[in-house]
C-alpha cells in the first residue's frame, strides 16, 4: 500500500525542479557577473527557488487546506 | 496540563491522520521560528553594509558550495519518496547521498573560511556579516547532518513504509528548509553588491 503520487512520478517531479533550480542558479550567478543592478536578477530568481522547494519539495501546500493524507491518495501503481 | 498527566494515553485516541497533522503542524511552526532568526540575520547584512561586499570572497567555490546543496535537496526528497513508497534500499541509498552531500557542504564552508579569516577576519565589519550567516547556517547543515543519520540509522531495519514515515518527512523539510535559507544567504553574501 502507498499513499500519493507514485515512485516514478515523485522521481520525475524531483528531477524537474532539481533542473529549474540549477538553471535559476546559473542565471543568478551569469546576471550577477555582467548586470549593472544584480538585485533585479537576483532576488525573482531567490523567491522563485525559495518557491519551488517549499511547494513541491516541502508540500507547502499541505498547509492550506489541503488534506495532507488525501495528497492523491489513488496510486499510480508503478511503485 | 493536568489533563495531559492524568491522561497519558490521550495522544494514542487521536486518529492518525489528525496526530500527522498536529506533527507538520508543529514542524511549519518551528520552520518559521527559525525564519525569523535567519531574516534578522540577513537584514542586519543589508544594514551595516548596505551592498558592499568584499572582493576577495571565492565565487567559484560559493557556487559549487551551492550546487552541493541543491543537489542534497534532490537527494533528500527522493529519500523520502522512497521511504512513501516502501522502497528502503533507495531509502537508504538516497539518505546515505544527502549525509555526504551535506558534509561536503560544510567542508566546503571550512575552506571558505579558511580563506576568508586572511582577507577579512571577524573582527571586520563584512567578516562579522559573514562568519554570523554561513556559521549559523552551517550549524542548521550539522543538525541536519545528524538528523539524516539518526533515520539513517533508525531506519536500516525498514521501519519506515508508505504508513510510518513521519520522522523521514519532517527531518527531509527540515533539510529542505536549510537549501531554502541558502538560497537566500548565497546571493545576499556572494552576488549582491
Amino acid at each position: 500500500v502507498t499513499h500519493g503520487p507514485s515512485r516514478r512520478r515523485r522521481v520525475r517531479i524531483g528531477l524537474a525542479v532539481f533542473a529549474a533550480l540549477a538553471l535559476l542558479t546559473a542565471v543568478e550567478y551569469a546576471g550577477a557577473s555582467i548586470a549593472g543592478q544584480p538585485m533585479l536578477i537576483v532576488a525573482p530568481s531567490a523567491v522563485l527557488k525559495a518557491l519551488l522547494i517549499t511547494w513541491f519539495f516541502m508540500h507547502i501546500k499541505e498547509l492550506v487546506g489541503e488534506d495532507a493524507l488525501a495528497e492523491g491518495t489513488t496510486d499510480d501503481g508503478d511503485t | 496540563m493536568a489533563a495531559v498527566i492524568d491522561h497519558p494515553g490521550l495522544h494514542d485516541d487521536l486518529p492518525a491522520a489528525r496526530r500527522l497533522e498536529t506533527n507538520r503542524l508543529g514542524l511549519w511552526l518551528f520552520i518559521a521560528s527559525e525564519t525569523f532568526l535567519f531574516s534578522a540575520v540577513i537584514a542586519a547584512r543589508f544594514y551595516l553594509l548596505g551592498f558592499e561586499t568584499d572582493e576577495a570572497l571565492n565565487q567559484p567555490l560559493g557556487l559549487l558550495i551551492t550546487s552541493i546543496l541543491l543537489l542534497s535537496s534532490l537527494t533528500a526528497y527522493l529519500a523520502e519518496a522512497f521511504a512513501a513508497t516502501d522502497d528502503q534500499r533507495g531509502f537508504r541509498r538516497f539518505t546515505s547521498a544527502t549525509i555526504v552531500l551535506g558534509s561536503v557542504f560544510v567542508v566546503g564552508v571550512a575552506f571558505e573560511w579558511a580563506e576568508a579569516f586572511d582577507h577579512f577576519p571577524p573582527q571586520t565589519l563584512f567578516g562579522t556579516v559573514f562568519f554570523t550567516l554561513t556559521g549559523l547556517h552551517a550549524f542548521h547543515v550539522v543538525t541536519g547532518v545528524i538528523a539524516l543519520g539518526t533515520i539513517r540509522w533508525t531506519g536500516r531495519d525498514g521501519r519506515y513504509g508508505p504508513d510510518a514515515h513521519w520522522p523521514v518527512e519532517a527531518v527531509v523539510k527540515y533539510w529542505h528548509f536549510v537549501d531554502v535559507i541558502w538560497v537566500f544567504v548565497y546571493p545576499t553574501l556572494y552576488l549582491l553588491r
